[in-house]
């Protein structure tokens, strides 16, 4: 009797412990099978609205959306293209789970109601779309004017090395020329924002700013300064080995341009041609802040003296129609803008602490939607003059 | 050969005539066939020690896309049996594994072609060298006159370092127990249960490389799709589970024969560092198996032996992301194999001549729903051997054995190919006073055959040494 009593307690265990775990039941949705359903609005005036609808379908124009997770190749989101209908809706077909990028990008003629003229533009839209379950619809998405420009602000290295002196000297500006001809740098200004929240700032027609440092040569029409296609140009606080000084800074003796202040004894490199301040008033260096600042590349004419703060800073206005680029950066995404949203709809660096020694670059080199939240992704280690890989 | 145990030198247990030619000490009962530790007692009831050291190498470029183009595994063993008193008995084995493999073709984690979808690679082919110590510990008791109870654990940990970028460090570390029971039904008929719960983690390091760049590495979602990202995150793969396995022996004069099934768990969870899971996901697997082997000897002289083996297994297995939890992967495999052997004692020398079939049909059926690949093709595994097993002496045991394997692939897998392959294997077994000296070695060959692509190829060489003491 023993014996048995002994054998049943083990088997009774045996089959606890086999039930107590149980196989799990299979998920019911299978992935690759999701649908996502997006309509684009023009909001900027260029589609007359559609009385039916109500409002002005962007109707027959190429759609892409990308994957925020899987990849095409090494360096590469996976793609999906469409068409937008006459509804301005396009559809998007058995596809992962994950998050997406929507673009949409219309180059259309605009015709001024006023006077006939005619002239090119570029509608874009975009949206981040989170695809987990079944169908999905992005009821709308708002088209605006873009603001083009073959030549890109494409990083941004501002928050300084890794360091415990206070250094952060070594902060630098690339750009790059994402088209296939060569462009000029000739007169074209370099400006950091006015770091004020305007609650006017989406209807002016200027941005204000603080520094304004312009290319050497004339502006547009200039043809001394060559960028080439997909170059990139890296433009230095200063020009010299900032390893020097503190061990994990960079060594920017190489770069292309230096920032140069001739008002406040700033550092010249003689090897290095100068970005030169073009405010008398300013004796500071190019620097920027360190977690949360805008940086403007603008064509370098028609900008002028704006108001005087009460503490007696010149601000310094630039039209909103001679910007090329402008990327705002800021290690909170809840922080409130400082640069219109026709210029940049987002953040870049969200997450970059100050003397981290991280920069933020573009996704892939001249990848632009104007809204850097989605264009921008952070580094471990600045890449000066190259794209990461 | 029991849960845990490494070879014994048998000749049948590495070269595929383990019906027909088992070797001197392997036994066809529910310890050494079934994997059941309670039956240990009543398995072997000699005590011994064994010293061994066991070299295979492996080299060619036949393989999957994944592989290593070079296997290299070496281990020293040292393993011992003591029977405590009448009604215990302790196994213990202590083992050093060092395993090399040469040119891995990107794949960073220790088993790339595993059933779950979550492969985790670099962009470059690298060699790895793994080593670690295993140890296993088995007990039996007879606890009633017919009545057995068992348990064993097996722990075993591998470091292995890439030598290239992105010089990854992968650590293996895998405990599993065993709890048994064992019971004699009457003098022929005994039965057995078997519970197996199992715990592994595979855990990469990645670390920044010496030129200050952060590794570039890839999460693959089956075959087809993967993610591409810098990161240094350290990235876990832990997977555990359970198998319960029944198992039933018969024995009497002219029969013998052993019969287990059984059904086995695994729930997988792949994720980096913490609690960050975006990147990998789940997987979970269950299997139905069945395997025996039945040996019957027409006459009461055993002259003749006519030996009959089957094995089964049924897959089913599915994976999910983590997000919201879509079904990525779901797969069903289904496995026969079954073996036919004939083996002869020759009346005038102390030779016995044996000869086997073994016949493969796996049936794989692989649903990737993410990249929206769809696969099925049958696979099939023909080998013939033929062996002997020659007294050559009173001490000395002669063995040889040749086999000849035929292995066709449906396109559609594009992973081997059809092939055919032939190996050699000799051993002999020297005995004095209570020590017993065994060496085998092994050699074989694989090539492509009707390939439209190029040739491919791949040998293998095995070398067994191993010194017993009787007690």
């Amino acid at each position: 009797m023993r014996i048995a009593k002994k054998i049943r307690i083990l088997i009774t265990g045996l089959l606890i412990l086999m039930f107590s775990s149980c196989a799990r039941q299979a998920p019911t949705e299978k992935d690759g099978r999701l649908c996502l359903t997006a309509i684009f609005a023009d909001g900027s005036g260029v589609i007359a609205v559609n009385e039916q609808l109500g409002y002005a379908p962007v109707a027959y124009s190429r759609v892409t959306l990308e994957s925020r997770l899987y990849n095409a190749d090494p360096h590469t989101f996976a793609r999906y293209v469409a068409k937008t209908d006459s509804l301005g809706r396009a559809v998007f077909r058995d596809i992962p789970a994950a998050d997406y990028i929507i673009s949409l990008v219309k180059d259309t003629t605009y015709v001024n109601p006023e006077n006939g003229a005619t002239s090119q533009v570029t509608l874009k839209g975009h949206a981040v779309a989170h695809v987990y379950s079944e169908k999905v619809q992005l009821d709308t998405i708002k088209t605006s004017l873009s603001l083009h420009s073959d030549v890109v602000i494409n990083e941004v290295y501002y928050c300084g090395p890794v360091n415990r002196a206070y250094y952060f000297y070594d902060q630098f500006v690339e750009l790059y020329n994402a088209s296939d001809s060569t462009r000029y740098l000739d007169g074209m200004i370099l400006c950091r924002n006015r770091a004020y929240h305007n609650p006017a700032m989406d209807s002016l027609d200027y941005i204000q700013v603080i520094y304004v440092y312009q290319f050497p040569g004339e502006p547009r029409t200039g043809r001394t300064y060559p960028i080439e296609p997909h170059q990139f140009v890296v433009v230095a606080q200063d020009a010299a080995d900032h390893s020097a000084y503190i061990d994990n800074a960079l060594d920017l003796s190489g770069a292309d341009w230096e920032f140069y202040n001739p008002y406040g004894g700033d550092l010249d490199n003689p090897d290095v041609p100068n970005v030169v301040n073009a405010i008398p008033g300013n004796s500071t260096d190019f620097m920027i802040n360190l977690v949360h600042d805008a940086v403007i590349l603008a064509d370098g004419t028609g900008y002028y003296y704006g108001e005087v703060s009460s503490h007696g800073y010149q601000y310094i206005h630039v039209p909103v129609n001679t910007v090329l680029d402008a990327v705002e950066y800021s290690a909170n995404s809840e922080k409130q803008k400082e640069i219109t949203t026709r210029l940049d709809a987002g953040f870049a660096g969200v997450g970059i602490a100050k003397y981290s020694g991280k920069s933020t670059e573009r996704r892939s080199a001249g990848f632009d939607t104007d809204n850097s939240s989605l264009d921008f992704i952070n580094l471990d280690t600045p890449t000066p003059g190259w794209q990461h890989k | 050969m029991a849960f845990g145990q490494e070879t014994n030198g048998s000749l049948g247990q590495d070269q595929g005539m383990n019906l027909t030619l088992p070797g001197p000490d392997v036994r066809l009962d529910l310890y050494q066939f079934a994997g059941n530790m309670a039956w240990l007692k009543r398995s072997d009831r000699r005590n011994w020690s064994r010293y061994s050291l066991n070299s295979s190498g492996s080299h060619g470029d036949l393989k999957r896309y994944w592989d290593a183009d070079g296997v290299y595994l070496n281990r020293i063993i040292f393993s011992g049996q003591k029977h405590l008193e009448s009604s215990d008995v302790f196994y213990g084995q202590m083992q050093y594994n060092i395993n090399y493999f040469q040119r891995v073709n990107r794949s960073i984690e220790p088993e790339p072609y595993a059933l779950d979808p979550f492969v985790y690679t670099d962009s470059t082919p690298g060699d790895f060298l793994y080593r670690g110590p295993q140890v296993f510990v088995a007990y039996s008791r007879k606890i009633a006159p017919d009545f057995y109870l068992g348990a064993s654990i097996d722990y075993r940990i591998d470091r292995g370092l890439k030598d290239v970028f992105t010089r990854p460090e992968i650590i293996h570390r895998s405990i599993g127990a065993s709890f048994d029971l064992a019971y004699c039904l009457s003098d022929q008929i005994n039965i057995g249960l078997s519970l197996r719960p199992y715990d592994v983690r595979d855990i990469t390091k990645l670390v920044e490389q010496p030129n200050g760049q952060v590794p570039f590495v890839f999460r693959y979602r089956g075959e087809f799709r993967y993610i591409s990202l810098i990161s240094k995150a350290d990235r876990t793969a832990k997977y555990r589970g359970w198998e319960i396995r029944p198992s039933f022996s018969y024995k009497d004069k002219r029969n013998e024969g052993v019969l287990f099934g059984g059904y086995y768990y695994r729930w997988q969870e792949v994720f980096d560092g913490g609690a960050i899971r975006v990147r990998n996901g789940y997987y979970q697997a269950q299997h139905y198996f069945l395997n025996g082997t039945w040996r019957f000897f027409p006459d009461s002289r055993r002259r003749n032996l006519l030996a009959l083996g089957y094995y089964f297994r049924y897959i089913e297995d599915w994976a999910k992301e983590p997000v919201a939890g879509f079904m990525i992967d779901q797969d069903f495999y289904t496995l026969h194999q079954i073996r036919i052997g004939y083996a002869r004692n020759l009346s005038i020398l102390p030779l016995k001549l044996a000869t086997e079939i073994h016949y493969g049909y796996f049936n794989p059926r692989r649903n990737d729903y993410l990249a929206h690949r769809y696969r099925k093709g049958i696979i099939r595994n023909t080998e013939y051997n033929m062996g002997l097993d020659w007294q050559a002496g009173r001490a000395i045991q002669l063995r040889g054995a040749i086999a000849y394997q035929i292995y066709k692939e449906a396109p559609v897998w594009n992973y081997f190919h059809d092939y055919k392959g032939l190996s050699v294997s000799l051993a002999s077994a020297y005995t004095w006073n209570h020590f017993r000296l065994d060496i085998l070695t092994r050699w074989g060959a694989k090539n492509t055959i009707q390939s439209t692509q190029s040739v491919r190829s791949r040998s293998d060489l095995n070398i067994l040494l191993q010194l017993v003491h009787f007690y």
